[in-house]
């Protein structure tokens, strides 16, 4: 079965990043919602990041 | 060794017995659990399986126990903790919950996560989303300013993992039945969509709920998907999983009219399913979609309308006109143009959801001598002077020139209340808006429509004049509004409400028909 | 606010005690009970719930649903009922009213179709429903045609289906031999027993005892003997199970159950248009393990019935 006809027989288990409003719908609806402190990586600074997404693919 | 829970004339419903009983068994130190309510055969299965305590003596049939077999007491105090912690959780506002800084830390958090909800800057979206589905986690992207090189990037990789992928700019999915983001509660049944329009999305499925049916899953793809950059990636991809789901009778599928070559694709794909397909391509050729097999559309209620009767194996037929007796609407309509006086005679759509606006001005048409937008059906009625309106108007204030630095309208109406005090001067005779509810929006959008109704009324009464004003709402009983509630808000300002756009919007057609007739 | 739509049973209950007082007996996430002095229980339920007996649809949503606690008092006025503690008012006066009661359809099922929609049942209920409780003998469960029950070969099943089994299929037994006696004195030996709120068994009985009752009706028979039959059965169960359970039984006596439970046993006695695979889809849409109970005993029923000869019925 793909992964999509997967996802229609499972429990929806939400990660939220950003608005906080949609994870507090979901809560109220006793859906499992996680809501994330989401920051940028390297503080949001695009040489940062991309030094630091280079680094990773090395890997 | 063995630890009984009893709680005296409780009860909790089928499905939270059974969260219950799954959650402890994941519980580290529980090698045996029986849960239920505390009748005799019940008691008798605990002793069958080494679980009973002498506690279970004096349970009722009324009462609710959990019998474990656990490694130590701490472990039950775990348990019991963890039972308490799930039932009381919807009570509790979130408050001290864990908010993991990254992904990663997310997922280990919830292992088995199959979904995030994606509403952050526009530049940070494709690496964190590329995480996500690295981890085989489903996206549904509410963000936009993402450029089209990065959606296709990830919309390929999305269809290579076989996941989904909604967006960007997708504020609308119903799965599970779980509305997600700006979606609405809507029963459960054999009609799945696939949509690339927000609230064209939400009004058809809401629809399709009032009209007695319901869905089995609503996927969003976002507004760009059917452009010819991106070749309808997702919505094929959706279609792909409705054609395979036992659950969907009927499939149902929402877009702006795609670029050619992607219309074709999408249409030839709709001849691979015996489902039968309902087309809605707003405004768009209905001849290709009958050549292919599939069930064109006139408006959006036509979709609802159709995919309902092929859903309950009746014949789709062209709908028009209104759910109320035709006589009693002209009577209606008569009444209210009495009311108005000699010039009197000009348009006001102002709009919160872009498809619903795009649905109005395209049946309105040409008609009444042109309508200005910024939507225009032609560049010459592109609006110049958004601050001073003149001629009949139908606004979009979901696009762009109006949010910025403001939250959409959806989520804070008075970006419309304050354009109903501008827009609506002596010159107007009729106003033409949409009310959405649901999840999403605002926890009012029906009772702050009404207040500044009242206010815009109060205003023109010292000029002896009042606005017709004709509503319909895109939602259902299920929203949190209600919509009930919000239609009788409504109608205590004297605000006309029809069970959808296509008939507010004919409705108005009707009252400039008479206001124009002179 | 006004009421959707009331079931028959409760209206009347409504007019009859004009003036006296409701408590809350318990609170879910989309439906609550309401307990009379008399201990008759009402269920009120918000809209995307499916409408049973003495229940009633309104237009609360989840969070007002959460404000209601256990034991608050409701007053009954006419049709209107009040919710003191938080001063809520809904009104049925004008509500669409359901009908609960048996009802038959114009044409019954031949007997070569009824073959078909067995098979269908059994499938849909192995693949869609919850087969980690008592439903699982489905499919060790083999019906033979003298009407002899046997399970066949298989690894073990779940608890709950290993413990039940040799009393699902005396029971079985019971019926197909129209051993009225032999029933009544397994009942108490049977109810209360699985998950849920309604426990399995009791699904399951209420699957067998609605299938009966249509039986009956399907072939004009004189009803009254049955519903003396169904009487003692919810007579045996009171005590033995959960309130919520009792009374579904005591109206399941009567041939009243659900609206979607209705139509899903409607199309296994009578020729009915909607496909019976999303009629079954329906009942498991309403809420975890009873839907599949209560199919699974549909389906025993039916078993039987395709193996007795034509004089058939209990």
């Amino acid at each position: 079965m793909n992964k999509i006809n997967k996802l229609f027989t499972q429990e929806l288990k939400v990660i939220n990043m950003g608005l906080e409003s949609f994870q507090k719908d979901l809560k109220s609806q006793d859906v499992d919602a996680m809501q994330m402190n989401w920051r940028p990586t390297a503080g949001g600074n695009p040489k940062m990041m991309d030094l630091l997404s280079r680094l990773k693919t090395k890997k | 060794m063995i630890k009984v829970d009893v709680r005296k004339n409780t009860y909790y419903d089928s499905v939270t017995l059974m969260l219950i009983s799954k959650e402890i068994k994941n519980i580290e130190g529980v090698t045996e659990v029986l849960v239920g309510m505390g009748t005799e055969l019940n008691i008798e299965l605990t002793e069958n399986l080494g679980l009973k305590d002498s506690v279970l003596n004096d349970v009722s049939p009324n009462d609710f126990f959990i019998a474990a077999e656990v490694t130590s007491a701490d472990v039950m105090v775990t348990v019991v903790e963890q039972v308490d912690h799930l039932l009381t959780q919807k009570k509790v506002e979130s408050g001290s919950d864990y908010r993991p800084v990254s992904i990663d830390m997310a997922v280990d958090q919830m292992p088995g996560a199959n979904m995030a909800i994606v509403s952050i800057p526009g530049q940070y979206v494709e690496e964190e989303v590329n995480k996500l589905l690295d981890k085989d986690i489903h996206v549904m992207l509410f963000s936009d300013n993402v450029s089209v090189e990065s959606e296709l990037r990830l919309k390929q990789k999305a269809v290579e993992k076989g996941l989904l992928m909604m967006g960007p700019d997708c504020g609308t999915a119903i799965i599970n039945g779980v509305p997600l983001a700006f979606s609405n509660k809507v029963k459960k049944g054999p009609i799945g969509i696939v949509g690339a329009s927000g609230t064209g999305t939400q009004e058809v499925s809401s629809l399709i709920g009032t009209f007695g049916s319901g869905v089995s899953q609503v996927i969003g793809t976002g507004g760009r998907d059917l452009k010819s950059e991106i070749g309808g990636l997702m919505m094929i991809q959706g279609m792909k999983a409705l054609m395979a789901d036992s659950d969907t009778e009927v499939i149902v599928l929402i877009s702006k009219p795609p670029a050619p070559e992607v219309a074709k694709k999408i249409l030839d794909m709709t001849k691979e399913t015996k489902k039968p397909v309902v087309v809605d391509f707003i405004g768009g050729d209905r001849e290709m979609i009958k050549a292919a097999g599939a069930y064109p559309c006139t408006t959006l209620e036509d979709a609802a309308l159709k995919a309902v009767a092929l859903a309950n194996h009746e014949t789709p037929v062209d709908s028009d006109g209104f759910t109320m007796d035709e006589h009693e609407i002209d009577q209606l309509v008569q009444q209210a143009v009495s009311k108005l006086k000699p010039d009197q005679v000009n348009l006001r759509g102002l709009y919160t959801g872009g498809t619903l606006a795009d649905e109005a001005m395209k049946m309105l048409g040409n008609t009444f001598g042109g309508i200005y937008s910024n939507i225009p059906l032609e560049p010459e009625y592109e609006i110049k002077d958004l601050e001073n309106l003149r001629g009949h108007v139908c606004l979009d204030l979901g696009e762009d020139q109006f949010t910025v630095g403001r939250p959409h309208p959806m989520i804070d109406p008075s970006t419309r209340s304050d354009r109903f005090i501008t827009d609506i001067d002596g010159t107007v005779a009729v106003c033409l808006i949409d009310v959405v509810i649901g999840y999403g929006s605002h926890e009012d959008p029906a009772g702050v429509v009404a207040s500044s109704i009242k206010e815009v009324q109060q205003k023109l009464n010292s000029e002896g004049k009042s606005v017709i004003v004709v509503a319909s709402i895109t939602g259902t009983e299920g929203d949190p509004q209600g919509l009930e509630t919000s239609q009788e808000k409504l109608e205590e300002q004297g605000i006309i409400v029809l069970p959808s756009n296509a008939q507010a919007v004919r409705f108005v057609q009707k009252v400039m028909s008479q206001v124009h007739k002179a | 606010m006004t009421g959707l739509q009331i079931s028959k049973d409760l209206k009347a209950y409504f007019e009859n005690r004009d003036g006296e007082t409701l408590s809350i007996h318990s609170v879910f996430r989309e439906s609550l009970n309401l307990i009379g002095h008399d201990g008759e229980l009402i269920t009120l339920l918000l809209p995307s719930k499916d409408i049973g007996p003495m229940s009633a649809i309104v237009p609360l949503n989840a969070r007002e649903l959460q404000q209601l606690q256990v034991d608050d008092v409701v007053e009954i006025h006419g049709s209107v009922l009040t919710f003191l503690k938080v001063n809520r008012v809904i009104d049925f006066s004008g509500t669409i009213i359901w009908n609960p009661d048996v009802k038959g359809r114009t044409k019954p099922l031949c007997s070569s179709k009824l073959v078909d929609r067995v098979e269908q049942l059994k499938t849909v209920i192995q693949t869609e429903g919850q087969m980690n409780g008592i439903a699982a003998l489905i499919s060790v469960l083999d019906f033979e045609e003298t009407g002899l029950i046997k399970r066949t070969f298989s690894e073990p099943l779940n608890e709950y289906a290993e413990f039940i089994e040799d009393r699902i299929i005396d029971l079985l037994d019971g019926y197909f031999k129209h051993d009225r006696e032999r029933i009544l004195a397994l009942i108490p030996r049977f109810v209360g027993f699985g998950q849920g709120l309604t426990p399995s068994t009791d699904d399951y009985l209420l699957g067998i005892m609605i299938s009966m009752i249509y039986d009956a009706k399907s072939r004009k028979q004189e009803l009254k003997s049955i519903y003396q039959f169904t009487d003692e059965i919810a007579q045996l169960v009171k005590g033995k199970t959960t309130k919520v359970s009792e009374e579904m039984i005591h109206h399941g006596a009567k041939g009243r159950v659900s609206e979607r439970y209705r139509a899903l046993v409607q199309a296994m006695f009578y020729d009915v248009k909607a496909p019976l695979e999303r009629l079954c889809i329906d009942v498991l849409n309403t809420g975890s393990t009873s839907g599949t109970d209560f199919l699974f005993g549909v389906y025993c029923f039916n078993q039987l019935r395709l193996k007795w000869n034509r004089e058939g019925g209990i």
